[in-house]
């Protein structure tokens, strides 16, 4: 592969470096440091590519270890424990019912790193589970684990069904119509 | 890493769980999947930063192949 068609493939591959890199890191303008810093060690092994292999998954790989290295480096600082969290989701349950995004955002940013990682790469980045098990460097069977994991803590977190407390009817009309066609 | 678990249902790590045993109810996998999506999708959707497009150009020789 040319300088110049790797340099093309880099680039239809940032828009998912992007927002991989925002589920790890939270923040913006960091993950956008994160993505630079891949596409600059990308760059610099390029020979170790194999054309016509994964691209977007051995950069993937490269982004998940320099994120891992730079948390090494200097400890993630957790800007909202998991008790303040649920403790604000549960006081409001009005809004349970059209729960928006920044309260599905926050949720998911609850998740321990590994699940939150392994949920993203199956549930949206569009791995299978041998690819995120491959980027994660781990057994297939931990990251179906995790992903079941993370979903079921997700649904505790935002009380989606269970505990009764606010009763999860709101929440199932809502997600009828937004998954039923035939509910407009 | 000081990894904790979440989860209180009798799973064990490494486990061949998939996500239709984790005991949910397919509106509450659907409600994740369809937000977790849009949530990234979102910044799929951004215009790449210009600072990457001249990283881009700075790496390496810049000229299209004859």
């Amino acid at each position: 592969m040319s300088d110049y068609d790797f340099r093309s493939e880099l680039l239809s591959v940032i828009p998912n470096l992007r927002a991989f890199a925002m589920s790890l890191v939270g923040a913006a303008d960091k993950a956008d440091d994160l993505v630079q810093e891949t596409l600059v060690r990308a760059w610099d092994k390029r020979s170790t590519f194999t054309p016509g292999t994964n691209l977007k998954g051995w950069l993937f790989t490269i982004l998940r270890n320099e994120f891992y290295s730079q948390m090494r480096k200097r400890k993630r600082e957790v800007a909202d424990p998991e008790g303040a969290m649920a403790e604000r989701l549960s006081t409001h349950p009005e809004q349970v019912g059209k729960l928006d995004m920044e309260d599905f955002k926050a949720a998911v940013n609850l998740l321990p790193d590994d699940q939150r990682e392994a949920l993203i790469l199956v549930g949206a980045s569009g791995f299978s589970y041998e690819e995120a098990a491959a980027i994660c460097e781990c057994a297939v069977g931990t990251i179906k684990s995790r992903v079941s994991r993370a979903r079921v803590q997700l649904t505790k977190t935002l009380s989606l069904e269970g505990d009764g407390e606010f009763g999860p009817d709101a929440v199932s009309v809502g997600v009828m119509n937004l998954t039923s066609p035939s509910a407009a | 890493m000081n990894q904790t678990k979440h989860s209180r249902l009798p799973e064990a790590e490494g486990d061949d769980n998939g996500p239709e045993n984790a005991g949910l109810s397919s509106d509450s996998q659907a409600f994740i999947g369809l937000k977790l999506r849009e949530l990234y999708d979102d910044v799929v959707a951004e215009p790449i930063p210009e600072r990457f497009m001249q990283l881009l150009n700075q790496l390496g020789d810049n000229k299209k192949p004859e």
